[in-house]
C-alpha cells in the first residue's frame, strides 16, 4: 500500500483531497424552522330566510248541487201552482199525471247520470294533460339545468304561471259552460211546467191527500238523489287535491335529484377512493342557490377522510344550485344520498 | 487513476482499508437527470401554483434607493418547481404561468371569481424574502377557492439559498397530502448507478439526487461494476455491491461519507444487500457454502444467520414490511419464481405463480403490494396485491428492471432500456402515469428510492 | 507480452471463424461495436497477460467423451490435437450446462495446467443483461461452477481455481440484441 502511494503520489492526493471535499459537503447540515401562519378564515355570509308560501287550495265547483237546489225550488213552486189548480179546477185522472210525473223524473235522473258522466271524462282529460305536462316539465328542467340559475328561474317560473293560468282558463271555461247548461235546463222545465199546468188544468182534481203523498214520496226520492250526488262531488274533490298532493311530490323529487345531479357532476378528485364510498350530504342553501353550509352525514365504512372532503368540495363548486320548478319547492335544507 | 494492474495483485488479498482512498477519480461536472414524462391522468385535477413574489428585506439609507427599480428574481422559482413535482404525480395540472390572471402572493391581492371562472379549486400563493447574508424566508398560503379561504399557511425562515429547492419539494408534499389524502414523496431522494465511457473505458459512479432528478451527488466512483444500492431505512446509510477489489463485496458507505466499510467479502458472491425495517440487520446473498443462499447479518455483531440451504440459487431478498419474513428470488422449480420465508419458523412459501420468471422482489412500505420483476416475452415490472393475489402487469417498456417503490407507495421507480441505453423510469402502481429519467452522456440503472427525509 | 497477446487472438479468431459455427466469438475484437472497442473486461485483460501464452498441446492425446454424462475420468481421452481454443466458453439463456464444444474448450485449458503446475486460473462467469442483475450474478458464478467442476474432473486441484461472477455488468457487446446477448454469456478462463 505504500508502495502503492509512493508510485502514485498524485492519484492518491488527488483521492484524498476529493474525499474530504464530499465530507465537507455532507456535512454541511442544516435546521429548518416552520412556523404555522394563522389567518381568519373569511366570515360567512348571512343568508336570508324567506317563509315558505302556503299552497293555495284548489277551488272545486259544486255545479250539479246547486242545480238540484234550483229544482227543489222549481219543485216548491210546482206544488204551489198544483194546490191552485186543485181548488181552481176539477181534478184530473191520477193516471195521467202519474205517468207525466214518472217521465219528468226519469229525465231528469238522466240528466244527473249524463252530466256526471261528461265531468268524469273531463277529469281524465285534465289529469291526461296534467300527466303531460309534468313530463315535459321534468324535461324542461333537465335543459335548463345547464343555464344560469337566474334565467332558470325565471323561465320556472313564467312556465309554471302559464300553466296555472291555462288551467284556471279551462276551469273557467267550464264553469261557463255549466252555468248555461243550468239556464237552459231551468228554461226546459219552466216550458215543461207550463205545459203540465195546461194539462193539470184539464184533468180532474182527484184526492188531496194522495197528492201530498206523492209529493212526499217524491221529496224523499230528491234527498236520497242530492245526498247521493253531494257524496260523489265531495269525493272527486278529495280526488284531486291528492293528485295535486301527488305531483308536487313528484316535481319536488325531481327537484332534489337535480341538485344531487349537479353536485355529482362536480365531483372530481385526485385521491383514489373507493367506489363504494357514501355518504348523506345535508346542504343549507340560500334562495338564490348558495351554499350555506354542508354537512356530511352517515357515511358507510368506505367514505374516508379525504372522501368527505371531496364530498363537500363537490357541492361548493356546483354552486349556485339549481333552482326548484316552482317557487313554492324551494327548501333551505337539502339532504340527499351522495355516492359519486 | 489507479493501474490496472494493481487491481488485480489485490483480487486475492482484499485490503478494506483501501477502500477509502480508491476509486475517487475527478471527473467533468455532472448532468442533471432529466425527466421525460409520458402519461398523466385524463382527468388531472387544475390547480394554480402562481409564480412567487420575491422582496428584498427593507435595508437603511442607500442601499434601499438603489435597489429601487430594479426587477429582481428569486434565485430559485420554486412555483416552478412545486408544479413540475405535482405534474409528475400525474393526479394534477398545474395551469401555466401565462394563463393566470393575476399573480397574487398576498391574500388581499385575490380576486376568487377571477380564479373560479379558470375552473380552479385551489391555488397556491407565497413569496420569498431576501434576509440578507445569503438566506431566505418562505412565505406560503394554499387557498380555497371555492370557499374563499386558506387552507394552510406556513413560514420557513434562515434557509440557505441551496436549501431552497427543498422547501419547494416541502410545499409540494404538503399540497399533496391536503389534495390526496396520501402523505408526498416529492422531498426524498433516490440512488442509482450511472455508467459512462470515459476515454473508453468504463466509469461506474454511484450517485443520489432529488426525487425529480436535480441535485446529482456522486458518492462513489469505480472502474469497477457498483449494483443493488440499499438505503438504510433512516436514509443516512447506503449498502450496495462493488466489485472495486476485482469481485463483489458488500459495503456500507454513510452519506456523508464518513464511514464505509466491506462487510462481507466471503468466497464466492456477496451480493443483493437489504436492510431490515429496523436498521439492524441486513439481508445478504452469499455464495461461500457452493450456491448462491439469503443470510441475515446482525450489523452490531456481523453474526450470520442462513435462511436458506438450496443448490439452486436464492438471491434479491426483501424485507416484508413488519420484518418478520422476507421474500426473495428463488429458481429451486428451475425457474425464478418469488418464495416467502418467515424467520420465526424457517417455513418457506412461493408467491408467485404468474409466468414463467419472477425475480427482485420488492414489497411496498405498507407491506400491501409486491414489485417483481415479471419474465413472460419480455421483462416489465409486475404488481402482485398481497391481500387479493391479484396481479398486474404496470410496464409495457423494454428489459424492464429494478422496481424500487417511492415512501408512500405510490410510485415505482425502475430501470429500462430505451434505444440500447439504461434509463429510469417511474410508474404509478395503477400504471395510469408515468415518465423516464434519463442522463445525458451516459446509462443509468440500479435505483433505490429512498425514505422520507424527515418525521 | 502484450505483443504475444495480442497474437494469440489474432491467432484464435480466424482459427475460429474459419471451422466454428455459432457464436460469433470474434470477443475481444467486438469490431461491431465501436462503443467496446478498447474496452476488454476491466481485471480480465490484464490478467490475461500472465495466463496467456502459446503452449503447444503435446501428442498425448486420450478420447473425449461427454462429460455431462457423468463418465469417470479413465477412460477420457484427448482429441483435436492441433486445435487451439481460445479461453471462452459459451451457454443458452439462462443455461449452466457445458455443451460438447464448451467440454472441449475446458479439456484444453485443464491440460495447460495440468503442464504448467506453476500456474492457477481464474474462471470469471457472465451473464447477458436480461433478467435481474443479482439473480444473474449468481447465474454467472453457477457457469463458472460447471467450467469448474469440469476442469476439477479433468484432474485440476480445486485450490488452483478462483471462480468470480460478474453477473451482467461486464458485455463484451453493449448492445440489446440476440447476438449481443449471445457472445455475453459466456466464462473466460484467465491462466496465469
Amino acid at each position: 500500500m505504500i508502495k502503492f502511494i509512493v508510485k502514485h503520489p498524485i492519484s492518491v492526493f488527488l483521492a484524498v483531497v476529493l474525499h474530504i471535499a464530499i465530507l465537507v459537503v455532507f456535512s454541511v447540515k442544516w435546521t429548518e424552522d416552520t412556523e404555522v401562519l394563522k389567518l381568519s378564515t373569511q366570515g360567512e355570509k348571512k343568508h336570508e330566510i324567506k317563509q315558505i308560501k302556503q299552497i293555495e287550495p284548489m277551488k272545486t265547483f259544486t255545479v250539479d248541487a246547486s242545480q238540484v237546489q234550483a229544482q227543489l225550488s222549481k219543485l216548491k213552486a210546482d206544488q204551489e201552482a198544483r194546490k191552485l189548480e186543485q181548488q181552481r179546477l176539477a181534478a184530473k185522472t191520477d193516471k195521467e199525471r202519474q205517468r207525466l210525473k214518472e217521465l219528468q223524473r226519469k229525465q231528469k235522473l238522466e240528466k244527473a247520470k249524463a252530466d256526471k258522466a261528461a265531468k268524469k271524462a273531463e277529469e281524465q282529460k285534465r289529469k291526461a294533460e296534467k300527466e303531460r305536462k309534468k313530463t315535459e316539465e321534468a324535461k324542461r328542467l333537465a335543459l335548463l339545468e345547464k343555464k344560469k340559475a337566474e334565467a332558470e328561474r325565471k323561465k320556472a317560473e313564467k312556465a309554471k304561471q302559464a300553466a296555472l293560468d291555462a288551467e284556471k282558463k279551462t276551469k273557467q271555461a267550464k264553469q261557463k259552460a255549466a252555468e248555461a247548461e243550468k239556464q237552459r235546463l231551468a228554461e226546459e222545465k219552466k216550458k215543461k211546467a207550463l205545459e203540465k199546468e195546461l194539462q193539470d188544468k184539464a184533468k180532474e182534481k182527484k184526492a188531496l191527500e194522495k197528492a201530498a203523498a206523492e209529493a212526499k214520496r217524491k221529496k224523499e226520492q230528491q234527498d236520497a238523489a242530492a245526498a247521493l250526488q253531494r257524496q260523489l262531488d265531495e269525493e272527486a274533490a278529495e280526488q284531486r287535491e291528492a293528485q295535486k298532493r301527488k305531483q308536487l311530490l313528484t316535481l319536488r323529487e325531481t327537484y332534489i335529484s337535480s341538485i344531487a345531479a349537479k353536485v355529482k357532476d362536480n365531483w372530481r378528485t385526485p385521491a383514489r377512493i373507493s367506489p363504494d364510498a357514501q355518504c348523506d350530504l345535508k346542504i343549507t342553501q340560500s334562495p338564490g342557490g348558495n351554499i350555506t353550509s354542508v354537512k356530511v352525514l352517515n357515511c358507510n365504512k368506505e367514505a374516508t377522510e379525504q372522501f368527505k372532503k371531496d364530498a363537500e368540495k363537490a357541492v361548493y363548486r356546483a354552486e349556485p344550485l339549481p333552482a326548484p320548478p316552482v317557487k313554492e319547492l324551494f327548501e333551505r335544507d337539502i339532504t340527499f344520498k351522495f355516492k359519486p | 487513476m489507479i493501474p490496472l494492474n494493481l487491481q488485480s495483485r489485490l483480487i486475492n488479498k482484499i485490503q478494506p482499508a483501501l477502500f477509502s482512498l480508491l476509486l475517487l477519480f475527478s471527473l467533468p461536472a455532472w448532468s442533471e437527470l432529466t425527466i421525460e414524462i409520458n402519461e398523466g391522468y385524463e382527468n388531472a385535477l387544475p390547480i394554480a401554483i402562481v409564480p412567487f413574489g420575491y422582496e428584498e428585506q427593507l435595508k437603511t439609507g442607500e442601499e434601499n434607493s438603489s435597489a429601487k427599480g430594479k426587477v429582481v428574481k428569486a434565485p430559485v422559482d420554486l412555483a416552478a418547481i412545486i408544479s413540475a413535482d405535482l405534474r409528475r404525480s400525474g393526479h394534477f395540472r398545474p395551469i401555466s404561468a401565462d394563463s393566470m390572471p393575476a399573480y397574487p402572493t398576498d391574500i388581499e391581492g385575490i380576486d376568487f371569481i377571477d380564479w373560479r371562472v379558470l375552473d380552479i379549486d385551489n391555488m397556491l400563493i407565497g413569496k420569498v424574502v431576501d434576509e440578507g447574508n445569503g438566506l431566505y424566508q418562505i412565505d406560503m398560503r394554499f387557498m380555497d377557492v371555492l370557499r374563499k379561504n386558506q387552507v394552510m399557511g406556513k413560514r420557513w425562515v434562515h434557509i440557505p439559498k441551496d436549501k431552497l429547492r427543498q422547501i419547494a419539494h416541502q410545499i409540494s408534499d404538503l399540497i399533496y397530502e391536503e389534495l390526496t389524502g396520501i402523505r408526498g414523496a416529492f422531498n426524498t431522494q433516490i440512488a442509482y448507478v450511472t455508467l459512462r465511457k470515459v476515454s473508453g473505458k468504463r466509469l461506474y459512479t454511484l450517485e443520489i439526487a432529488d426525487s425529480d432528478g436535480f441535485n446529482p451527488q456522486p458518492i462513489l466512483k469505480s472502474r469497477m461494476p457498483i449494483m443493488s444500492p440499499s438505503w438504510s431505512p433512516d436514509g443516512s446509510k447506503l449498502a450496495y455491491v462493488s466489485f472495486e477489489s476485482g469481485r463483489s463485496n458488500v459495503v456500507v458507505q454513510s452519506l456523508d461519507g464518513k464511514y464505509r466499510k466491506v462487510i462481507a467479502n466471503f468466497k464466492g458472491i456477496n451480493g443483493a444487500p437489504a436492510w431490515s425495517p429496523d436498521g439492524k440487520k441486513m439481508a445478504l446473498t452469499l455464495s461461500k457454502a457452493g450456491s448462491a443462499d439469503i443470510y441475515i447479518m446482525d450489523l452490531q455483531t456481523k453474526k450470520l444467520r442462513r435462511l436458506t440451504r438450496n443448490w439452486s440459487i436464492e438471491t434479491e431478498a426483501t424485507w416484508a414490511a413488519n420484518g418478520q419474513s422476507l421474500f426473495f428470488n428463488s429458481d429451486r422449480r428451475g425457474q425464478p419464481q418469488v418464495f416467502q420465508v418467515f424467520l420465526d419458523t424457517g417455513e418457506i412459501r412461493r408467491v408467485t405463480f404468474e409466468g414463467k420468471y419472477n425475480g427482485n422482489p420488492e414489497i411496498s412500505p405498507d407491506g400491501r403490494y409486491l414489485a417483481v420483476v415479471h419474465g413472460q416475452g419480455g421483462f416489465h415490472i409486475g404488481l402482485q396485491d398481497l391481500y387479493t393475489n391479484e396481479f398486474t402487469v404496470l410496464t409495457d417498456t423494454f428489459l424492464d428492471e429494478s422496481p424500487t417503490f417511492s415512501p408512500n407507495g405510490e410510485m415505482i421507480l425502475y430501470a429500462m432500456n430505451k434505444n440500447g441505453k439504461g434509463v429510469l423510469a417511474v410508474v404509478a402502481i395503477d400504471g395510469k402515469a408515468s415518465q423516464t429519467l434519463k442522463v445525458k452522456n451516459g446509462e443509468v440503472r440500479e435505483p433505490a428510492w429512498g425514505p422520507y427525509l424527515n418525521k | 507480452m502484450n505483443t504475444l497477446h495480442k497474437v494469440f487472438s489474432i491467432a484464435a479468431i480466424s482459427l475460429l471463424t474459419a471451422c466454428s459455427s455459432t457464436p460469433d466469438r470474434g470477443v475481444n475484437n467486438g469490431s461491431n461495436d465501436p462503443d467496446v472497442t478498447t474496452d476488454t473486461a476491466p481485471g480480465v485483460g490484464d490478467k490475461n497477460e500472465s495466463g496467456v501464452e502459446i503452449i503447444a498441446a503435446n501428442g498425448n492425446q486420450v478420447e473425449g467423451k461427454d462429460l455431462t454424462n457423468g463418465q469417470s475420468l479413465d477412460d477420457m481421452k484427448m482429441v483435436d490435437v492441433d486445435n487451439i481454443y481460445p479461453p471462452i466458453i459459451y451457454f443458452g439463456y439462462d443455461q449452466y450446462d457445458l455443451d460438447d464444444e464448451g467440454t472441449d474448450v475446458v479439456r484444453y485449458h485443464a491440460n495447460i495446467l495440468l503442464e504448467n503446475s506453476n500456474k492457477t486460473v481464474i474462471l470469471n462467469g457472465h451473464t447477458d443483461e436480461r433478467g435481474t442483475p443479482e439473480y444473474n450474478l449468481a447465474l454467472g458464478e453457477r457457469r463458472a461452477q460447471s467450467v469448474a467442476q469440469a476442469m476439477m474432473l479433468f484432474g485440476v486441484d480445486e485450490k488452483r481455481i478462483e471462480i468470480i461472477s460478474f453477473g451482467e455488468e461486464q458485455p463484451v457487446d453493449a448492445q440489446s440484441n440476440e447476438s449481443a446477448w449471445q457472445k455475453n454469456r459466456r466464462v473466460e478462463i484467465v491462466i496465469k
